[in-house]
């Protein structure tokens, strides 16, 4: 009998063109129900007293987009690594990400929106369809800029003649909206962009980094937020040129695999430079590097530390200081992003 | 007289040397001395919880009568409590002493154990008199029961004895140990999703998972006999899992994930946001483990073991200082059938070692969240190597 039940449990199943495994079955809905009781846990953790529903509202928002960010990890890490096992896990994975169970349903800044098209982004690009990747980008930059992250790698892939110029103009519409949005001169009142306001209100201080852990934990956050934030545009946009000019100087086959990790890279590298960084920063970052993770399994570090780092700076926003020294946590950052650059040289 | 150390005396299929008899009686002289040592330690945990409850079932008769006894708190099974019933009622030396004779007593059992994993494994009682040796002078082994005066070392000694007897493919008796040791204690069930692989891989059948309620009740039969009901004998473990002797904090000096994002703040939420996680990650690691194609070796099935604990106790919250000791006697076991993976113990024992000497001592040295960086990487030495083994299983499948 013992056997009968081994050999059912692992036998394929067809649906149309799809088969499945009741194993599979089972990894598929034990981890979603598992996500929802991780969020459920959670749930009750109200981020800003006297914000009204803004965030209960957002939560459940973030909640629908958690979702669809596994199912589109589902697919594109089946469709890139031809393995569905590794689609499965990848699925699972991300209902679990402690980054994103937290962003959702304790916070619930709704930044899983603009995520989700940012990995959709990635996922166009690395099916060969940029112009594709890059509206989506554009969506993304228009629901909050931290998607410009990603835009020296299209920038990069603009120089290799992989991207159409014309395409550019959705990150571009997208920034502009994003900007008309923020500032409020667009009379459209987007719930995650008021709790962003909300959010800095309660800041008080302008700091360099909000407990992001970037060259600022390392230097300091609170001294010459003028000139260093000023500075660091500057050096930011010139770091972004460099990648993509790096990027197309380089005679390495421009692989998915390279791809995907430049991606990363580009995300991480960005906002360690970048001033005014909040603790949520990283979560392109996070995303792309749980893909990179399954795409390349010698690589399953990066995800993992990113996700560690990522998520010491949400704890230090949600118990008002780190339980490790952030200036360690930037360090090890840094030696994260050097390694990915060491594959570069 | 080099001739004479490595004369050979065959005992039944057993050959040892004259060498082995006398590093046995080495270790052993050493292991007790040790131990001495450390008698007069008064931890904690024996004033606050041990006392009392032994004075409680003195009150109540000691013995079988002594179970009988109304605690206001206890997390301990029949089992346990029937020893501690007896060392009540025990007309020699003191219960502190008593308690901690009992628990080297097991030290004993866990390291004839290991020296028997070992034996099998080596063919030579040299290395398995070593094994017994190490194990014995582990710091976590040494001063768990002799220091500490716990008895985690009881559930851990069936549990080897488990091991030795799945190693030898004989799952009647390993899953008749692990149902023993079930009965003491519920943190067996830390190593129960290696169980279900094994079950997996047609290593053991799901009958034999029947000795785990079979050795429970058998376990509760004095306490039955004593007047109490079957009910509040079953609900002890539901009331450990339920952790409310531990919600003051997410992780009581263990190094685990909470030592990095903070141990006292959101206790509810993190909590149960935690089992749910631990959970989520157990799934994973099964469905990855149950679905791939691998033949499951000695050292895959240690290894795994090891993983798995180690998932367990990273994730889950309100975890003990003593809770790695599956891991720390997995990984002494683990030197032995694969000599390259020497810092496996080093690095395990290390980690839970330092949780122990903040709860001893008092004093905390090294940050505990560098603990949990070393502990992380243990856990993903463990997943590469896994890995690496079953992708090398499949190449080699596949000519």
């Amino acid at each position: 009998m013992d056997k009968a039940i081994r050999e059912f449990l692992v036998k394929e199943i067809k649906f149309k063109k799809y088969s499945l495994a009741p194993l599979d079955i089972l990894l598929l809905i034990g981890t979603a129900v598992a996500g929802v009781c991780l969020r459920e846990s959670v749930i009750a953790y109200v981020p800003m007293e006297d914000a009204g529903s803004v965030f209960q509202q957002l939560k459940l928002f973030s909640m629908i987009f958690d979702v669809f960010l596994a199912v589109l990890m589902l697919d594109t890490v089946t469709g890139i690594t031809g393995n569905k096992i590794k689609g499965f896990l990848a699925y699972g994975v991300m209902l679990l990400l402690p980054v994103l169970a937290a962003g959702s349903a304790m916070w619930g800044m709704g930044d899983q929106v603009y995520v989700f098209f940012a990995l959709l982004s990635i996922t166009y690009t690395l099916k060969g369809k940029g112009n594709i990747g890059l509206c989506s980008l554009g969506i993304s930059i228009l629901l909050n800029a931290n998607g410009l992250f990603l835009l020296p790698v299209f920038l990069g892939l603009y120089l290799q003649k992989e991207v159409r110029a014309a395409a550019f103009l959705a990150p571009l519409a997208g920034l502009l909206g994003n900007r008309l949005l923020v500032t409020g001169i667009l009379p459209v009142r987007l719930s995650f962009i008021q709790a962003e306001a909300l959010l800095k209100e309660s800041r008080g201080e302008a700091l360099l980094s909000y407990h992001y852990p970037n060259i600022y934990q390392i230097f300091g956050m609170d001294k010459f937020v003028t000139e260093y934030s000023q500075a660091a545009f500057w050096f930011v946009i010139c770091l972004g040129v460099m990648i993509a000019v790096l990027m197309a100087l380089s005679k390495k086959p421009l692989t998915k695999e390279r791809l995907l990790r430049l991606f990363v890279l580009s995300a991480m590298v960005i906002p360690y430079f970048a001033p005014f960084m909040n603790e949520r920063s990283g979560m392109i970052a996070d995303v792309a590097a749980v893909l990179l993770g399954f795409v390349m399994l010698h690589k399953f570090y990066v995800p993992l530390v990113q996700v560690i780092i990522s998520y010491v700076a949400y704890s230090a926003y949600f118990r008002g200081e780190s339980v490790m020294p952030m200036a360690l946590v930037a360090a090890v950052s840094l030696v994260l992003i050097m390694d990915l650059i060491r594959e570069e040289t | 007289m080099e001739n004479g150390l490595f004369k050979e005396i065959q005992i039944k299929n057993i050959r040892i040397k004259i060498l082995d008899i006398l590093l046995f009686f080495l270790f052993t002289v050493s292991a007790v001395l040790m131990r001495y040592s450390l008698r007069n330690v008064v931890a904690g945990d024996y004033k606050m919880f041990f006392e009392p409850w032994v004075a409680t079932l003195r009150e109540a008769g000691g013995g079988i009568r002594g179970l009988a006894a109304e605690f206001e708190y206890v997390d301990y099974t029949t089992p346990y409590l029937f020893i501690l019933s007896c060392i009540s009622i025990c007309p020699f030396l003191n219960t502190l002493l008593l308690m901690k004779i009992v628990s080297i007593f097991f030290d004993f059992v866990a390291a004839f154990a290991v020296m028997a994993i070992v034996y099998d494994r080596k063919k030579s009682m040299t290395y398995g008199v070593i094994g017994y040796g190490i194990f014995l002078m582990a710091p976590t082994i040494l001063t768990n029961g002799a220091m500490w005066a716990q008895c985690d070392i009881i559930f851990t000694s069936f549990i080897l004895w488990s091991l030795y007897f799945l190693l030898k493919d004989k799952p009647v008796p390993a899953m008749a140990f692990y149902g023993v040791a079930f009965a003491f204690k519920l943190q067996t069930l830390f190593l129960a999703p290696l169980y279900v692989i094994l079950w997996m891989k047609g290593k053991v059948k799901l009958k034999h998972f029947l000795f785990l309620p079979l050795m429970y009740f058998i376990g509760i039969i004095p306490s039955l006999i004593a007047g109490k009901s079957l009910w509040e004998l079953i609900s002890v473990y539901f009331f450990q899992a339920n952790g409310a002797m531990d919600i003051y904090a997410l992780s009581h000096k263990f190094p685990n994930i909470y030592q990095l994002i903070g141990t006292d703040t959101f206790l509810f939420e993190y909590a149960d946001a935690g089992i749910w996680l631990t959970l989520g990650a157990l799934m994973l690691l099964l469905y990855t483990f149950a679905r791939l194609e691998y033949e499951l070796d000695p050292v895959m099935l240690l290894r795994m073991g090891m993983f798995l604990t180690m998932t367990v106790v990273f994730f889950l919250p309100h975890m003990h200082e003593r809770y790695a000791i599956l891991v720390d006697v997995l990984a002494i076991v683990y030197v032995f059938f694969d000599s390259k993976g020497f810092y496996v113990p080093v690095i395990t024992l290390l980690c839970s070692f330092a949780g122990y000497t903040v709860y001893l001592a008092g004093t905390n040295i090294v940050p505990l969240f560098i603990y949990t960086i070393l502990f992380l990487f243990l856990m993903a030495d463990h997943g590469v190597f896994l890995y690496k083994r079953i992708r090398r299983g499949k190449e080699e499948a596949h000519g």
